[in-house]
């Protein structure tokens, strides 16, 4: 049994807005599913639907075998979200936002108790258990926020853009907690994030979406011809020179494609190292004017870009 | 139980904040003392100002904080209390009456206040302890209503700006359109037919009969609380249907 399958899901909103267009996608239990794309793709809209705060407009969800639309009060025992915005209440204290968190859950108190001594100690909050939450940092909110979230024992645990706004080490951080969650609570982790590297490293399968519709759904592996493709940009001093170096280069065996982007030229090629030097030397024979020629990682447009012209070829 | 989740934060947040419970006493506070001291020496139905005005006073009090009640959903959706609430199995009728609760918490401070200075002000309850009991039944019942339908002005309601004007907009000619500074046979003829169809008219004509009469008014007390009991029956369930997935 899957732990979601999504099919042809649509959501206008009452603006007219386009949030999600014939959506498709399917997670599997246990595993920890990425769905990544841009700001504005519809990441935020799928989990509202999936949470069952918001109404899709049309097609079907399914949460561990219970159709969305009939059974969302059963749904909504096995799932948790950990929303983009930390949402723990600084009146209370860390111990009375637990023991809320986990009435709302209709948990009895001794299973409350036993379950917060856990989280308590797996997510190093010993310190913080008598104050108020208002006087704490950042990441122990984060923290806090998630271990509440775990408190139901949720059979599936939605995480909206986790790591947005942090700084690298606090992104490490969580990547480690999100493994955590995966293993030691053997949770479905269900991540949006628009970071390339974050969905390859955490996923056990990535979801590419664009302007609420699906790209392709693998494993970081199957992805990997897209994710870790080998480029070169070229910043030239003018898009026109640019879009010249492009077409001088597109004849080249080596070069797979090219594409402008204002002066920037990036060049898909087979192999980097051997690549990189053979455009340089063509560029400073042919004295094109330039401000740099780098190895470079793909971005995420990078991405949508291959996999588009993939499927208009 | 659900319920008491919800309104044990919500009361938490309450007196973790008294500003909250002194603002909404200050506006009854000037009528019944200011007000009280200006029309003394005034008849009104033959009783003393203060006795005549009380049960009104009471009920703008409650009318006002249990009507502006619902604006504490706006920071509950900034910060993200209402979403974690919304997608938990809570019932949505919990989850309003957690709410009306912490309504009645704050309805049961300020008349409690308000009528402690009465009473130094030589108000007595005429009908005694009963009276009192049947009173604060009442009053909770408006409470009860005016919440809900607070509650409900949040959902539909875009932002706190608007909640507001919405809120004043209803409550000050609900109270001015009652007979809360003036008898029926006081106001003028169209006045009366405007009383008469404001259900809040009931409750301080209820109120004010048994603060100053000796005996209950039973007919007159059963159709106030009969018109509470049923629109608050319905204003909660329009309330916990608000919280729908309704974007």
């Amino acid at each position: 049994m899957e732990a979601i399958k999504v099919d042809k899901l649509s959501k206008i909103y009452k603006d007219k807005t386009k949030g999600l267009s014939e959506l498709s996608l399917t997670v599997k239990q246990g595993e920890i599913f990425t769905l990544l794309g841009p700001n504005g793709a519809g990441k935020s809209s799928l989990i509202n639907i999936l949470t069952t705060f918001l109404k899709a407009t049309s097609g079907s969800i399914t949460v561990l075998g219970k159709d969305l639309n009939k059974e969302a009060g059963k749904i909504r025992r096995e799932i948790a979200c950990v929303a983009q915005k930390i949402s723990i209440d600084g009146h209370l204290t860390l111990k009375e936002n637990m023991v809320f968190q986990g009435r709302l859950y209709q948990m009895d108190m001794s299973s409350i108790e036993e379950k917060m001594k856990r989280l308590i100690g797996s997510f190093g909050l010993q310190e913080y258990t008598g104050k108020r939450v208002a006087s704490y940092s950042g990441g122990i909110k984060r923290r806090l926020d998630i271990s509440m979230s775990l408190m139901s024992s949720p059979k599936i645990l939605f995480l909206d853009e986790p790591t947005v706004g942090m700084d690298i080490e606090s992104r490490r951080t969580m990547w480690d907690i999100v493994r955590k969650i995966s293993s030691e609570f053997q949770t479905t982790v269900f991540m949006t994030t628009h970071y390339l590297e974050e969905a390859d490293m955490l996923s056990d399968t990535i979801c590419i979406m664009k302007n609420g519709h699906e790209i392709t759904q693998g494993t970081p592996d199957n992805l990997k011809q897209y994710t870790m493709q080998q480029y070169v940009r070229v910043t030239c001093s003018t898009p026109e020179i640019a879009a010249g170096l492009g077409s001088q280069l597109s004849h080249e065996t080596f070069v797979q494609n090219t594409y402008c982007s204002e002066s920037v030229l990036t060049v898909l090629v087979e192999n980097t190292k051997r690549d990189y030097n053979q455009i340089a030397r063509l560029v400073l024979e042919k004295g094109i004017s330039q401000t740099g020629i780098e190895i470079a990682h793909p971005n995420l447009d990078d991405v949508f870009l291959a996999l588009t012209q993939e499927r208009s070829a | 139980m659900q319920a008491l989740n919800i309104f044990h934060r919500n009361v938490k947040w309450r007196f973790q904040n008294p500003v909250t419970i002194v603002m909404t006493l200050v506006q009854p506070l000037i009528w019944l003392v200011i007000f009280s001291n200006l029309f003394g020496g005034s008849s009104a139905g033959g009783l003393g100002y203060t006795a005549f005005a009380l049960p009104g006073i009471l009920i703008m009090s409650v009318l006002s904080s249990a009507g502006i009640s619902g604006i504490a959903t706006y920071s509950n959706k900034s910060n993200g209390s209402f979403y974690r609430m919304v997608i938990s199995p809570t019932k949505r009728g919990s989850i309003v009456l957690g709410h009306i609760l912490d309504a009645l918490v704050l309805a049961l401070v300020q008349t409690g206040v308000l009528s402690i200075i009465a009473f130094f002000m030589s108000v007595r309850m005429g009908t005694g302890l009963a009276g009192l009991l049947l009173g604060a039944i009442l009053l909770f019942s408006v409470v009860f209503f005016v919440a809900s339908i607070s509650y409900t002005l949040s959902m539909v309601i875009p932002n706190e700006n608007a909640f507001i004007a919405m809120a004043n907009t209803l409550t000050l000619p609900l109270f001015f359109l009652s007979t809360a500074l003036l008898t029926k046979e006081q106001a003028p003829v169209m006045f009366r037919v405007l009383m008469s169809i404001n259900p809040f008219t009931y409750a301080i004509d209820s109120l004010r009969n048994l603060i100053n009469d000796n005996a209950v008014n039973w007919t007159q007390y059963s159709i106030a609380i009969g018109v509470f009991v049923f629109l608050g029956f319905i204003a909660y369930h329009i309330a916990s249907n608000a919280i729908k997935i309704e974007q």
